[in-house]
């Protein structure tokens, strides 16, 4: 029975179990969640408000904030990502450049005097799925299971009112108030993804599983299944080369993710078929 | 309880009305009853407030000033189905035209497809202009509605969309249902029974029994 077991699994389990944990749950929430960032064209806003989270959680470190501070700071620009309208406001992509660029400054400079700031930083910025607690490994399912949730739930509805909030409103939504509690979720898994994993394997996972399964899929249904499954096929090949070739198992996973994109777009869409 | 003057079938009714945005009025002096199984068309230059008199009856802007009631059935979106003039069928996920109609009904009665010559499997992301105008209506069709509301519904259409689309909206008017079409272009099928043109802040209701 153990040899149907790999080595990464089965001699890695008592070490790295939380972990694996850990980022399977955060591989069936992440895509879940990115569905709505991807639908409002906010891939970029996505990278950007991850970033945010990230300054978020430098501030909470730095200055040993309650985790809820990093939330708030994540909600809000949650929120803003989620609000975005078309000009004369301002266009997206301004706001994704902002997000980011402030959000990496504001990051280093709250970390900069920090004893551990840059252990802390290399480890928010660069990610690492490896060491989570099984505290974490619980609070990660539980954000699965919640995210799973709120899609089955309201996935239609806020769809909708992404794309058009007027006839969501004539349908008994209202967009606004949908929008803000999504925001207040979407800020809360990314929170924990990042004080479990860091920045980039939480950007990987929220967009580039939705930008694939796009390219593969005509209807809508499939999708977060399939999201889902690329996520759960990248973090467990991560984990599994990594192991053997004595890499970081977060950016094997996103190196796959983004070969995988590179590859979908060689591929002619089954929508032209 | 019914304010003096309206009747109970009265979808919309509006006295003395005046619209506009931001507390400036566009048009005023609108009188107009809307009651059910009627079609009507509402027409006007670029900028002339059809599409604000459109958004004060769905109550997305307060009136400047007079009175407006809309039924309860229209007022909370119920029975109420509307086609914007710019909307997402180029949606940035793949949506196949039934899951696009699904939005409004869960189980919409296929034969709106047949109808109106759209296929359900087709991806909205492959659909011709007057196809992606089909489904749209399709999908406000689904819901059944006692108020259909079309903003420029036949813009840029060929002809067999246009004909498909205003014949499937007949068919609905002669069911009950009121029809309301804001737009420059009457289709040949369809002689509207009531009709508002808007132009330079007024509003000239002419109404053909």
């Amino acid at each position: 029975m153990e040899s149907l077991i790999p080595a990464w699994l089965h001699d890695g389990w008592p070490q790295f179990g939380a972990s694996y944990i850990a980022a399977w749950a955060l591989g069936a929430a992440l895509p879940l969640a990115g569905i709505p960032v991807v639908a409002r064209e906010q891939a970029l806003l996505g990278v950007g408000l991850v970033q945010v989270g990230a300054c978020g959680v430098a501030l909470a470190l730095a200055w040993a904030w309650p985790f809820p501070a990093a939330w708030a700071f994540l909600a809000i620009g949650a929120a803003t990502l989620l609000a975005q309208r078309p000009p004369p406001r301002e266009r997206p992509e301004a706001v994704a450049a902002w997000m980011i660029l402030a959000g990496s400054a504001f990051t280093v400079l709250a970390l900069a005097r920090h004893p551990q700031g840059a252990e802390q930083m290399a480890q928010l910025q660069a990610s690492s799925v490896l060491g989570a607690t099984w505290t974490q490994a619980a609070v990660a399912i539980g954000l699965a299971v919640a995210t799973l949730c709120a899609v089955a739930v309201a996935g239609r509805r806020l769809l909708l009112a992404a794309w058009e909030p007027a006839t969501a409103r004539t349908q008994g939504t209202a967009p606004t108030l949908l929008t803000i509690s999504a925001a207040m979720g979407l800020a809360l898994l990314l929170a924990a993804s990042l004080k479990v994993t860091g920045a980039l394997f939480t950007t990987a996972l929220l967009v580039l599983p939705v930008l694939i399964s796009r390219r593969l899929l005509h209807r809508l249904a499939p999708l977060p299944w399939l999201a889902v499954l690329l996520a759960e096929g990248a973090i467990t090949a991560g984990f599994a080369l990594s192991w053997s070739w004595d890499l970081p198992p977060a950016q094997v996973a996103v190196a796959i993710l983004g070969l995988m994109l590179a590859a979908s777009w060689a591929w002619p869409p089954s929508w032209r078929a | 309880m019914l304010t003096s003057g309206i009747e109970a079938n009265d979808l919309v009714w509006a006295e003395g009305l005046a619209i506009g945005r931001r507390g400036r009025a566009l048009v005023a002096g609108i009188h107009w009853t809307l009651r059910s199984g009627q079609w009507w068309w509402i027409e006007g230059p670029n900028g002339s407030g059809k599409s604000t008199l459109l958004a004060t009856i769905l109550g997305e802007l307060p009136p400047i000033a007079g009175r407006l009631v809309v039924h309860p059935w229209i007022a909370d979106g119920g029975g109420l189905s509307v086609v914007p003039q710019h909307d997402a069928l180029l949606p940035t996920l793949p949506l196949s035209v039934a899951e696009y109609v699904a939005f409004a009904a869960k189980n919409p009665d296929p034969a709106v497809f047949e109808e109106l010559g759209i296929a359900p499997k087709a991806s909205c992301w492959a659909l011709s202009g007057g196809q992606r105008q089909r489904a749209r209506i399709a999908r406000a069709l689904v819901r059944q509605p006692a108020l259909l509301v079309l903003d420029e519904p036949f813009n840029h259409l060929d002809h067999e969309s246009i004909a498909r689309s205003s014949a499937a909206l007949v068919r609905r008017c002669l069911a009950g249902a009121t029809v309301v079409i804001i737009g420059h272009q009457v289709p040949e099928v369809a002689i509207p029974s009531g009709r508002i043109v808007l132009d330079e802040g007024k509003a000239k209701v002419t109404w053909n029994p």
